[in-house]
């Protein structure tokens, strides 16, 4: 078992409380124990703070985008409903982008994302969360990543669904030009 | 260690702070973790400038010992620790401080990791390290084996650690 391995363990209650022992013996040795765990600890208190604000994993349910617009923070709302050619500018002073694509997901069990800069770069989101009563992927994310992306120029976004038993279909192509202020 | 040696002492508190936050986190949820580190850190400092600490390479079981004393005295600490912090809290804060800018960075770091990992590795992740629950109920929630959680968490963060090392996605190369 390696490092970190090790030290998820310790953190996770894997180890008995003599076993605890000996691994903080050494983790407080120093090497490559103390980089793992300290790691580890850290990523904890990340996610903590992005669960908090909705932003941790892809996709969210309804109610969950609707808690992050009452939050409080300053969220960038873009509802692209049915459009498929979509031209917007993302707020300077926004600390969160929430956007709400309209799909047809009857049937539908997974929903892949796909983002592509044509020339740059591009990123796939697997199996994003969703409810397909929601009628629509809603997303959230912290606006300085959105705006990191959106300063590369036009992107297409490929929504593909994939249904019980059926081969993956695509749901929708957005061409999307958000500009940065 | 000379007391007074403000460097030395920095580069302590640094060294020992993951080992620190790891012992902390086991234990404890939320803003409670950083808060037991800086308790844990204060009473280092003060052990540094009162020279109790000797042998450099012995601090990393004075600070052990620190760490387990204080779990076990927290109650019993909080006079103390007022105390301390009025004295020495300056001190370790600009030790161990951390610009806003750098928690953003990573955590939006993180955000992108994240986003790229299948969906059973990062249910595991959120539900272990986000919802703080044990791997029986993370098992219920995933409909999986408590072994299977463990083996998937220990890919998942494998995973992620390859990817936190490397840039964001958007990142310019």
């Amino acid at each position: 078992m390696n490092a970190l391995e090790r030290a998820a363990d310790y953190l996770t209650g894997h180890l008995g409380d003599g076993e605890a022992e000996a691994f903080e013996e050494e983790l407080f040795a120093g090497g490559a124990l103390a980089h793992e765990a300290g790691f580890l600890a850290r990523l904890a208190m990340l996610a903590e703070h992005l669960q908090a604000r909705g932003t941790l994993a892809p996709g969210l349910l309804r109610g969950d985008a609707e808690a992050v617009l009452r939050s409080g923070r300053r969220v960038a709302y873009l509802d692209i409903g049915e459009r498929r050619e979509i031209v917007w500018t993302l707020p300077r002073d926004c600390d969160q982008f929430l956007y709400r694509i309209g799909l047809e997901l009857d049937g539908i069990e997974r929903v892949d994302a796909e983002m592509v800069f044509p020339g740059q770069a591009s990123k796939r989101f697997p199996d994003v969360t969703f409810d397909a009563e929601d009628g629509a992927v809603f997303g959230c994310c912290e606006a300085q990543l959105a705006r990191m992306a959106f300063e590369r120029g036009p992107c297409v976004v490929t929504m593909t669904g994939v249904g019980k038993g059926a081969p993956p279909r695509e749901l929708a192509v957005l061409h999307v030009d958000i500009r940065v202020e | 260690m000379p007391a007074g040696d403000r460097d030395a002492e920095g580069e302590l508190c640094r060294r020992f702070l993951p080992a620190v936050r790891a012992f902390a986190r086991r234990r404890l949820r939320g803003a409670a973790v950083e808060e037991f580190v800086q308790d844990a850190l204060v009473i280092f400092v003060e052990a540094l400038r009162q020279g109790s600490v000797r042998e450099g390479e012995r601090a990393g079981g004075f600070v052990l010992g620190i760490c387990r004393n204080l779990a076990r005295d927290r109650a019993r600490a909080r006079d103390r620790r007022d105390e301390l912090w009025a004295v020495y809290g300056a001190a370790v804060t600009e030790h161990v401080a951390e610009p806003e800018e750098r928690l953003a960075w990573e955590a939006i770091h993180l955000e992108d990791c994240v986003s790229k990992l299948a969906r059973r590795a990062r249910e595991v992740v959120v539900f272990t390290f986000a919802d703080g629950l044990s791997d029986a109920e993370i098992a219920g929630k995933v409909h999986a084996g408590e072994g299977n959680v463990r083996v998937v968490r220990h890919r998942a963060l494998k995973a992620l650690r390859e990817c936190m090392s490397q840039r964001i996605t958007w990142e310019d190369a």
